[in-house]
């Protein structure tokens, strides 16, 4: 049985943040700024691969807190545009 | 390879030779990529980092090191508009022990996205896959908080040098990594990097 793709990316951003040495419970804390490149990189592939695009660098700053990138995951890509 | 830099239209091969990621592709040098990349050089962030070490570089200082230092240099641009992102060099190529050492500088407005991470296994992929390299090292100064912990996890911390490197006149440890042939594929797909074609070993079994 697969799980949900919100379970899944949980999962996944618990594994990450584990790895770096955080918990899910820190991640509202946290911006890309107080965190190390990998940890950002990860977290933002993390989002892309459960999006199905990739996000523009320009999406991102150091001062932005790691929960806006997840907001992006919950609310999907914007509609294409209308031709 | 020397003679890195190539004028408009005429770089030593096609782009489409050189490895294009999800975010970045990778290219010769051109002249016109001068400016933009000692703008990026001169970025207070990136030149206490870099291998600039706290030293302004003109654009002809720049184009002179490009050009004389470096065994490779590929400019990383954005693979959606061709903007210049960055630089990344393979420097100290030692054929007989098989190894050279990757330096990259990138935009520090891109600091907060995988840029930097998928350009240097993208520029370190193309170097075992077009030189008979067994090993890349990786040097960062010891007190680069946004780099250190993650080349931690990421790749293999052989030492740390102390007090190697006058920075500004401030004295920084040196910590040396290294990523080896076998570790690409696992890089790759850690990434967001599929392994592609012509990944084999050309040194063959050592």
């Amino acid at each position: 049985m697969t799980r949900p793709a919100d379970e899944q990316l949980a999962a996944d951003l618990e594994a990450v943040l584990e790895d770096a040495g955080f918990t899910l419970a820190e991640l509202p804390t946290l911006r890309f700024g107080d965190v190390d490149s990998l940890l950002a990189a990860e977290v933002v592939l993390l989002v892309e691969r459960h999006l199905g695009r990739t996000l523009a660098p320009e999406a991102f700053d150091l001062t932005m807190p790691l929960t806006d990138v997840l907001a992006l995951a919950r609310t999907g890509p914007p509609p294409p545009p209308h031709r | 390879m020397t003679g890195l830099l190539t004028a408009e239209g005429s770089s030593p091969g096609p782009d489409d030779a050189f490895p294009r990621g999800r975010r970045v592709a990778l290219r010769a040098v051109r002249n016109t990529d001068i400016v933009p990349l000692q703008r990026l050089a001169a970025t207070p962030a990136v030149r206490d980092t870099w291998r600039t070490r706290g030293a302004y570089w003109s654009p002809a200082e720049l184009q002179q090191r490009i050009s004389a230092d470096p065994h490779l240099a590929l400019v990383v641009t954005d693979a959606a508009d061709g903007d210049v992102l960055g630089l990344a060099e393979l420097h100290d190529l030692d054929l007989v022990d098989a190894r050279a050492q990757l330096a990259l500088m990138t935009d520090p407005r891109t600091w907060a996205s995988p840029v930097a991470a998928e350009a240097a296994v993208l520029f370190v992929g193309h170097a075992f896959r077009t030189l008979p390299l067994q090993k890349v090292a990786v040097t960062v100064q010891a007190g680069n908080e946004r780099a250190v912990p993650g080349l931690r996890r990421l790749l293999h911390h052989e030492g740390t040098l102390r007090r190697h490197l006058n920075v500004n006149g401030r004295w920084a440890d040196l910590d040396l990594y290294a990523v080896w042939r076998s570790d690409l594929p696992a890089l790759e797909r850690r990434l967001g990097l599929g392994p592609t074609a012509g990944a084999t070993d050309p040194t063959g079994p050592r």
